[in-house]
């Protein structure tokens, strides 16, 4: 069964009959988020995210591990991991959705909207984010930054430690796609 | 008398729990691999196919653990300011990521592609490839 699922999600869940020189991988993405309050600043990263995208139809395919965030306190990672997003119960956290009018042959770089479904915690929201593309030779990168509402995806903050933990959760990303051909 | 010297206790004992308490807050978030006892030694081959055949077995199995991943070069990266070594599978498109543990600088590594690495690091399972995270050369025979 989860062979079938990788599968499905490499082939991009992936979209009926494109081939794969359409499509382009990201192995290696970046995804941050900050959390900004009076009381304290968090801060966490993880570079091992995966993302797919396919030019021949602009679709994108994003997941990543919940426990690969890095955090600059151990006690923060294990909260985060522990008690606020239970990555033993929900590993991951994945995105799909469409580019908008993303033209992949331009070569100036483009300011697009993505719209599509993030789901966090088996939580599903529909989103739109900004990113800017530019295209270097055959590869392509995507960047740009959006807003979590923590309460969206049913995460419990302890009243006590409420202050320290922004309502907002400011995310930034960064995937350098090439392409992904056998 | 007595109760002077109770108060004193007590606000001592409220003084170290405090101070105990901020230094628990504030502990960096490190692993120590070098002196962290592996789990298992495993080939990037064998631990890409336990993945791929059966994720949730896998997934349980490594999950959070230090393993010692053997296997052939792919390719080094430098993105987003983390080196990374790949380590190549039986599956043309799955592969072993092991993000190295080192300053955030482009490390001049004397590793080649091609080259036969152990590599030690926490296992934090399955995307597309195997994710390792706070991983370190190992020095063994399969180096060479």
């Amino acid at each position: 069964m989860n062979r079938i699922l990788i599968l499905l999600f490499v082939s991009f869940s992936l979209l009926g009959s494109n081939t794969k020189s359409n499509q382009f991988i990201a192995r290696q993405g970046q995804v941050s988020f900050f959390s900004y309050t009076t009381a304290e600043n968090i801060e966490a990263k993880n570079n091992q995210v995966l993302s797919i995208i396919d030019v021949s139809n602009n679709e994108i395919a994003i997941s990543m591990l919940m426990n690969a965030f890095i955090f600059k306190k151990s006690l923060m990672y294990e909260h985060f991991n522990e008690s606020y997003i239970e990555s033993d119960l929900y590993p991951k956290a994945t995105f799909k959705g469409q580019i908008l009018d993303f033209d992949s042959s331009q070569v100036e770089s483009q300011t697009r909207i993505v719209k599509g479904t993030l789901t966090i915690r088996n939580i599903s929201k529909e989103i739109e984010i900004k990113t800017i593309i530019t295209k270097d030779n055959n590869t392509y990168i995507l960047e740009g930054d959006f807003e979590i509402v923590v309460k969206d995806f049913d995460i419990k903050i302890p009243p006590i430690v409420a202050s320290n933990i922004a309502k907002i959760i400011t995310t930034k990303f960064r995937f350098e796609y090439e392409s992904y051909e056998e | 008398m007595k109760l002077k010297k109770t108060s004193y206790f007590l606000v001592t004992l409220v003084l170290i729990l405090s101070l105990y308490i901020v230094y628990l807050y504030n502990d960096p978030y490190k692993v120590n691999i070098r002196d962290a006892t592996e789990k298992t030694t495993i080939s990037a081959e064998e631990i890409t196919a336990s993945f791929i055949k059966n994720e949730k077995k896998a997934t349980a199995i490594y999950k959070g653990k230090v393993v010692k991943v053997y296997g052939i070069i792919k390719e080094i990266t430098f993105i987003n300011n983390t080196n990374t070594i790949i380590l190549q599978s039986n599956y043309t498109n799955f592969n072993v990521l092991c993000n190295l543990q080192l300053p955030t600088s482009k490390q001049p590594m004397s590793l080649k592609v091609g080259q036969k690495v152990t590599i030690k690091g926490v296992c934090k399972g399955f995307l597309h490839d195997v994710i390792f995270l706070n991983c370190m050369l190992v020095n063994t025979p399969n180096n060479e």
